[in-house]
């Protein structure tokens, strides 16, 4: 088994694609903290990448997409707009002076706050939308962004769901609540919203790490209780 | 049971039961009788019946001991206790944890108290457990490999294929070589139409919990291939006067194909290939005096979708099935033809007013007194089909029983184990006249 592993150096944030060329001052920018090595999604080359938008209208099947788990439940970003906390189900950011308007849980640690408040702040708002929802999952489980796709007024995704690397702290029979910050290549009117998701379980050809654990698990002997079973008359029936 | 089966007026009972399920029916549970609980708190009283012998040997404790050791060897590798330090996540400390403690469960603590085959059975629910438990662990660790816990799953349907191939061998007579010999195809024939059909690759990117259980499976069949053939060279050394009875069991199957056809043509109003199609309830019966939802109706409900489903998953023979398991074709064939005669004397009930609705616990302790003793003489029977279906018949006690144990059971739960009840005697009842009538077939 190979491939990244987010949990055992980065808590929370769960997974960051990005593959945009005219983001790769922003990805610079974001390798430059060390925590974030294992959650960068660039086993893709950029000429594969299968994206395809005009202004309003289009795909993208690696999303850049920021995640941040929350075990009690509660949304990770909140809109405190009207001097109020309101809980975001899913909302369209579209200029800088937004991001203002949101609060980031008590919950949230002092890293996926920070990793939340750089994610917005570095969004160029002429050219890219930030598209925050939030879900449910299983506390040793966690989501895969498989794409996003957008139009003027509809924004959908997929995801799959797989179980977190062995190393992770979590307890099944719990629900985390996951904030999922999507950076969107396309300058989307704020009339957008969320239109549907499509899930799968488990994903399929992960590439996450399982063998972590530092330790063996060989069986010694054989792979059979008895060698050979009683033949004091074979099975045909014929007597020796 | 009679090869002659009394033809129903299908079209008319269809037709009866098209109003059944009509609107404005009453309900049964609307305004149910009362019930007295008097009586219930001795009902668990009676111990439930031994399982019955199908072959007149033990098990030997040195064997036994080989297969405890595969547990043993199986479970060594894993950490006790394993700690959340060692492995924080816990979906996969939960599943070692739990796969370990009910490997350890099943293994018997001695060695004189069980017949063979609840052995052989113990066992492989002993291996099947501790090897998603080593699998699963095997799966986090970095110097594991889940796939070299077992052998893979072409090497085991070679086994298979291999085994299967002598069964069935030669017996003191076809009736006792078809308990025991469809006993052990038994567990081929799952292996190969469900198992083995189905993803048993050990692959690094499936579900890490699923890699584990594959291994479980894949070494729960390896443990039943090799028990069946120890069980098989026990029951040889057993036969006296042995004779093949493959022939006798070929020919006894196509004449119990033609007892389901005939059933086919009671059930259904055409000649059509729909026997896998679950029947209504309503075939069973030409009036219906008792109240929708009535326990009786419920039962038979449930009786009849568990019949139908195994004829059609099950190796029965039915539109010209070819058994490639002769002992246990029979044998399940047997089954599903004393289940459909248990549902229409269910049905005869029905049709005479019974609800099923005991009036006090002392009827559930009368039912229960009835069941026990229904499937105790078929374990003590002479006759070794009668002994099989009593293997068949006791796991029947598990949900009742479960019921009647529990602290707060409503009154509907108690009804539904009063009704459990009541289908063991009635199902023990029709399968003397199978085994009869087979018995017969197969001159014994």
């Amino acid at each position: 088994m190979h491939g990244n592993n987010d949990l055992s150096i980065f808590p929370t944030i769960e997974s960051y694609s990005y593959m945009s060329p005219k983001r790769r001052y922003f990805l610079t920018g974001l390798l430059s903290i060390g925590g974030l090595s294992g959650c960068l999604h660039t086993n893709q080359r950029e000429d594969e990448r299968q994206t395809d938008s005009t202004d309003t209208t289009g795909a993208d099947d690696d999303p850049t997409v920021l995640q941040s788990r929350l075990s009690e439940g509660e949304p990770v970003v909140t809109d405190t707009t009207n001097e109020s906390t309101t809980p975001i189900r899913s909302e369209v950011i579209t200029d800088s002076a937004q991001p203002d308007e949101l609060s980031i849980a008590p919950g949230v640690s002092d890293n996926d706050r920070d990793e939340i408040r750089t994610f917005l702040e570095e969004t160029e708002y002429t050219t890219d939308t930030v598209f925050i929802t939030h879900s449910r999952i299983r506390s040793c489980y966690r989501y895969q962004i498989q794409s996003i796709s957008w139009d003027e007024t509809e924004i959908r995704y997929r995801y799959c769901r797989e179980l977190r690397p062995p190393e992770a702290t979590c307890q099944t029979e719990t629900w985390d609540s996951i904030g999922l910050l999507f950076r969107i290549p396309a300058a989307l009117s704020s009339a957008a919203s969320l239109r549907g998701t499509r899930g799968s379980s488990p994903c399929r050809d992960s590439s996450t790490t399982y063998d972590q654990i530092d330790a063996t698990a060989t069986v010694e002997g054989n792979t059979t209780a008895v060698e050979s079973p009683d033949t004091r008359r074979n099975y045909s029936g014929e007597l020796p | 049971m009679s090869r002659r089966l009394t033809r129903r007026q299908t079209i008319a009972a269809v037709g009866g039961g098209m109003f059944a399920g009509c609107l404005g029916e009453p309900q049964f549970w609307d305004d149910p009788p009362s019930f007295d609980t008097a009586g219930l708190d001795t009902v668990l009283d009676e111990l439930l019946p031994d399982r019955s012998q199908l072959i007149p040997a033990a098990f030997e404790s040195a064997v036994a001991a080989q297969f405890v050791d595969r547990v043993e060897r199986l479970l060594d590798p894993i950490p006790d206790p394993v700690s959340e330090s060692t492995l924080p996540n816990s979906a996969f400390r939960k599943q070692i944890t739990t796969e370990r403690r009910a490997a350890r469960e099943q293994l018997p603590t001695t060695h004189a108290d069980h017949p063979p085959f609840e052995f052989a059975e113990r066992f492989a629910a002993a291996r099947y457990h501790a090897a998603v438990a080593v699998g699963t662990w095997a799966v986090v660790t970095t110097d594991g490999d889940p796939a070299a816990i077992t052998d893979g799953t072409e090497t085991i349907r070679s086994r298979v294929n291999q085994f299967g191939d002598t069964l069935p061998g030669i017996a003191t007579c076809p009736a006792g070589g078809a308990a025991v010999y469809g006993s052990i195809e038994r567990w081929l024939d799952v292996a190969e139409r469900r198992t083995l059909t189905g993803s048993t690759t050990v692959r690094d990117e499936d579900d890490p919990l699923r890699a584990g259980r594959t291994v479980g499976q894949l070494e729960r069949i390896q443990s039943q291939i090799e028990a069946g053939q120890y069980l098989q060279a026990r029951y040889l050394e057993t036969v006296d006067e042995p004779q093949p009875i493959d022939a006798a069991l070929h020919t006894e199957v196509e004449t119990l194909a033609d007892d389901v056809e005939a059933w086919k043509q009671e059930l259904y109003d055409r000649e059509e290939d729909i026997l896998f199609r679950v029947p209504d309830t309503e075939v069973f019966f030409d009036t219906q005096p008792v109240d929708e939802n009535a326990p009786s109706l419920r039962l038979l409900s449930r009786a009849v979708r568990r019949t139908f489903e195994d004829i059609r998953f099950d190796p029965v023979v039915v539109e010209g099935y070819e058994p490639s398991h002769p002992a246990t074709a029979l044998c399940r064939t047997m089954l599903a033809l004393a289940r459909l005669s248990a549902c229409e004397k269910l049905g005869t009930l029905i049709e005479a007013g019974e609800d099923l609705f005991p009036p006090d616990g002392a009827t559930v302790d009368v039912a229960r007194q009835e069941a026990i003793d229904s499937v105790a003489n078929a374990a003590a029977a002479d006759n070794p089909l009668r002994r099989w279906f009593a293997t068949q018949m006791l796991p029947l006690f598990e949900k009742p029983e479960e019921i009647l144990a529990a602290a707060s059971a409503t009154t509907r739960e108690i009804v539904e184990a009063y009704t459990a009840y009541r289908w063991i005697q009635l199902f023990a009842s029709e399968t003397e006249a199978v085994v009869s009538t087979v018995s017969d077939g197969l001159g014994a």
